[in-house]
């Protein structure tokens, strides 16, 4: 599972693609303060992407690998 | 390059002559509402069958002119001049495109950049005729809209935001002579529906150093925000060259744009100072170009027009001898001279941008625009009104008006490599040859009679060595004709794929088609009768031979069947093999249902071996439906099968193994056009025998011939040949004549598989013939294969050696 819900954060990990993209987006409107964790995430299909980017979300965690942190942290802010 | 490609290619050029035809066609009777449909469904087949080759550039721009003729054909636009010099462009660059493809195999992705202009160009021609269709009629005479120029210096790039470390790595890119690439990425709103991601084509650019995501525009609450709906864009910085973007975002070129960046601009937005426009000459230089450029744009609408056209001119003469450019003098005149005869300023203003849109093209930053500074060059062109772009291009073209794919009249660099021609016309060539074969095989006959008859052997040996040089040229000749009518076989193999994949559906098994050597070819003829047996064939393995997954896992066979066709060349034969590894003929099932159709006696049945068996199911007869359903199936009109090979003269001969598949072996001739004759005397007459009929030609003592009951034979290396003679074949009852030794001549001949001697008086030589099947009354003569002239004018009857027996 690419994309795992829990109480208050969602973690993110390996390629996570876009079937879930609808569920990310119900999750982020009952939970506007809910943690974002990407800190094993490679890959982000662009409609969870901007999901997390129309939500004015705050990373919990970047991803580990920098290059893929480095794109993000022109659209995304971080903790 | 496979023969699909080729079949393409040569179907575009055929399209593409149709597109340029009604379109002039077209051009001389507007209302012709055929042509239109024609003209559409053309352009429509031709994007259809491109669209089967991954060339995007080629598909992009054909699309677009079949979105173009489907708004004609409706009605919604109306035919006008330019649209059909748009479409001819378009159809010119489609050929250009199908030449490089022909030649290198590929599209240069350095197309791209064009195809997407020109059909943005005619999809421009949808959107005003659909906005104004009150002015259709006068086409000429309004605004049409521009074929868009490369727009790239309008855009500010946000320089600032990229980090330090990039920017260092950017420097030494630039000191390694790389090129700075600026990239902005805008996918299509619905890309996610095509399996689009993106964002990792973005993040996988080539070469790159920096990315960048942002909203294309302000986010709507969450509530109301469809997730699928793409609204990022992506940005990236790379120090590949251009050439390799394009071809990395060749299939999404359309919402890509790629701009160059100077270094100058990268530490300027680094400075943070106001970041001049690229310098590539003296500012001085590019300050009074600017300037001029500027002057330019300015309204046509005044009485001193020429006078600045002049002066424009004289200025920028200077400017070009100051930066080393004199040589661009005589363009730039020829430019003012168009300008002043038109009474426009355009056709300089053209020169201008064609001549320096190189530093145009790097971008400039917006806060310079704003300013009011010197008026960057490029974009004013793209601002000015439609009106003035209609007469850009209605006009007469001044140097350089548009980048034309014109390949009118004047040259042809790739003229087509290949011809159709009517089949009628190769056969006549090849009954033509035909006969210099036989006219040339007289001389040999000449010669001879030269020296028997009039006792001169220098003239003998002169004919001789003519003939040698007329037999050299008949030959290459014979053979060159011959290629022209050979195909591959991979015009039958290609619908197997199909079959296979749909039939095996339809049973519910899983095959594996495999072909090989599809490369291999023949003669027209032969080719195309293989179709049908061949068909036959692999339904036949897939219908009865390839068992279903379970049955196969059970059997511990992989669950997928094999079928292999193949097709090689042996000789001056073509072997088509089909293969499967399915459960094979059962050779016991077989011998009892030939022996219950009294298709063999019983003793018979007790001696066939296995292999004779299992090639029963090509017994006339054989196939009958209780026949099919019972047994493993095969015999489905296998006699059919054996009978359409036998008629090009090709043999077929049938493997199997039960449990372990069956083999299907064809062996066709390469082209039935020359028969190869064996010459053999009897009863002072000459007959031929075809060569692949002959074994070998044996001479037998007579006391070796052993007569058992009524039947004659001999022992040949160990095994018992029955002997007949040819004589009495024919029903002549005249015996056989030996020679000195005593010896009989014997022509040992395989007849399905066995092999039989013949005996005959003496042998000939073996002769190429052009084979006349019997005609008229003689039809019926099936001991006659057909009938040939000889060198010396005499008749040869070639024996039909499966008849006689």
């Amino acid at each position: 599972m690419a994309i795992t819900f829990k109480r208050d954060r969602v973690v993110f990990s390996g390629m996570a693609d876009g079937e879930d993209a609808e569920k990310l987006l119900q999750w982020l409107q009952k939970h506007p303060k809910g943690k974002i964790d990407l800190a094993a995430c490679t890959h982000l299909h662009p409609a969870n992407l901007q999901i997390l980017m129309a939500a004015n979300c705050t990373l919990f965690a970047k991803p580990k690998d920098t290059l893929f942190a480095a794109w993000l942290d022109s659209a995304l802010k971080t903790v | 390059m496979n023969p699909l490609l080729e079949q393409f290619l040569s179907e575009s050029r055929d399209a593409l002559q149709g597109i340029s035809e009604k379109l002039l066609l077209l051009e001389k009777n507007p209302a012709g509402n055929d042509l239109m449909v024609e003209l559409f469904r053309l352009v429509h087949t031709l994007k259809g069958n491109s669209g089967l080759f991954g060339f995007p550039e080629l598909t992009r721009v054909l699309h677009a002119g079949e979105d173009l003729m489907d708004a004609v054909r409706q009605g919604t636009v109306a035919y006008s001049q330019v649209l059909a010099d748009r479409l001819l462009d378009a159809m010119d660059f489609v050929g250009i495109l199908c030449d490089e493809i022909e030649s290198q195999g590929t599209v240069d992705a350095k197309h791209t950049k064009d195809s997407v202009r020109l059909a943005d160009g005619l999809r421009a021609l949808i959107d005003t005729e659909k906005a104004g269709p009150e002015t259709a009629d006068y086409p000429e005479q309004k605004g049409v809209p521009p074929v868009p120029v490369d727009e790239k210096t309008d855009l500010s790039l946000p320089l600032s935001l990229l980090p330090e470390q990039t920017r260092v790595e950017a420097y030494r890119a630039v000191v390694a002579g790389k090129a700075l690439h600026w990239l902005i990425y805008s996918p299509a709103e619905d890309c996610f529906f095509q399996g689009d991601d993106p964002f990792y084509q973005a993040r996988h650019t080539p070469e790159i150093l920096w990315g960048g995501i942002s909203a294309r525009k302000p986010w709507p609450k969450l509530a109301e925000l469809d997730p699928y709906t793409c609204l990022v864009d992506f940005t990236t910085f790379s120090t590949a060259p251009l050439a390799e973007l394009e071809e990395y975002f060749r299939y999404v070129a359309q919402q890509v744009k790629i701009i160059p960046v100077a270094w100058q601009d990268i530490e300027a937005s680094a400075d943070d100072t106001a970041g001049s426009a690229p310098a590539p000459h003296l500012p001085e230089v590019t300050a009074t170009l600017a300037a001029q450029r500027a002057i330019l744009s300015l309204s046509d609408d005044v009485l001193w027009l020429s006078g600045r056209i002049k002066a424009v001119a004289a200025s920028l003469s200077g400017c070009l001898r100051a930066i080393g450019g004199a040589a661009a003098i005589p363009g730039m005149e020829a430019a003012r001279d168009a300008a002043l005869s038109q009474a426009t300023a355009i056709p300089l203003l053209l020169w201008f941008d064609s001549q320096f849109s190189r530093p145009a093209e790097a971008p400039l930053p917006q806060h310079h625009l704003a300013s009011g500074g010197p008026s960057p060059a490029h974009p004013v062109l793209l601002q000015s009104n439609q009106g003035d772009q209609a007469a850009v291009i209605v006009a007469p073209p001044g140097p350089e008006v548009d980048v034309k794919f014109g390949r009118r009249a004047e040259d042809a660099p790739n003229a087509t490599k290949s011809i159709k021609v009517d089949q009628a016309k190769i056969d006549r060539l090849m009954n033509l040859i035909g006969e210099i074969v036989v006219a040339k095989n007289a001389l040999p006959y000449l010669a001879g009679r030269a020296e028997t008859v009039f006792g001169v052997r220098e003239l003998s040996r002169e004919i001789k060595v003519q003939y040698a040089v007329i037999n050299r040229i008949a030959e290459e000749m014979q053979d060159s004709i011959m290629q022209v009518r050979m195909m591959p076989v991979s015009f039958v193999f290609q619908r197997f794929p199909r079959l296979v994949r749909d039939t095996s559906n339809r049973l519910g098994k899983e095959v594996t088609l495999v072909l090989e050597g599809e490369e291999t070819e023949a003669d027209k003829n032969v080719i195309e009768s293989l179709g049908d047996p061949l068909v036959h064939i692999v339904r036949n393995s897939l219908d009865h031979g390839i068992e279903t997954p379970e049955v196969r896992r059970a059997l511990g066979k992989p669950a997928a069947g094999t079928i292999v066709i193949s097709a090689t060349q042996e000789s001056d034969r073509v072997i088509i093999e089909i293969r499967d590894d399915g459960k094979g003929i059962d050779p016991d099932l077989i011998k009892r249902k030939a022996y219950d159709k009294g298709i063999i006696d019983n003793e018979r049945m007790q001696r066939i071996t296995d292999q004779e068996a299992v090639n029963l199911v090509f017994a006339a007869g054989f196939s009958t439906a209780d026949v099919v359903s019972d047994l493993s199936g095969r015999g489905v009109g296998m006699d059919v099968v054996r009978t359409a090979v036998e008629k090009v003269n090709g043999t077929i001969t049938l493997e199997s193994e039960k449990g372990q598949g069956t083999r299907i072996c064809l062996s066709l001739p390469l082209s039935m056009a020359i028969t190869n004759v064996m010459i053999v005397e009897s009863n002072t007459q000459l007959f031929g025998v075809p060569m692949e009929s002959v074994l070998e030609t044996v001479r037998i003592a007579r006391a070796d011939i052993r007569t058992i009951k009524k039947s004659q034979a001999t022992v040949l290396r160990g095994r018992i040949v029955p002997l007949k003679s040819l004589n009495s074949l024919l029903g002549m009852n005249i015996l056989p004549k030996a020679n000195q030794e005593d010896e009989i001549a014997v022509l040992i001949v395989s007849l399905g598989g066995e092999a039989v001697g013949i005996m005959v008086d003496d042998f000939r030589e073996t002769a190429a013939i052009i084979l006349k099947p019997m005609t008229g009354v003689l039809t019926g003569l099936s001991e006659y294969a057909g009938s040939a002239l000889l060198g010396d004018g005499s008749v040869l009857m070639v024996l039909n050696i499966k008849e006689m027996f």
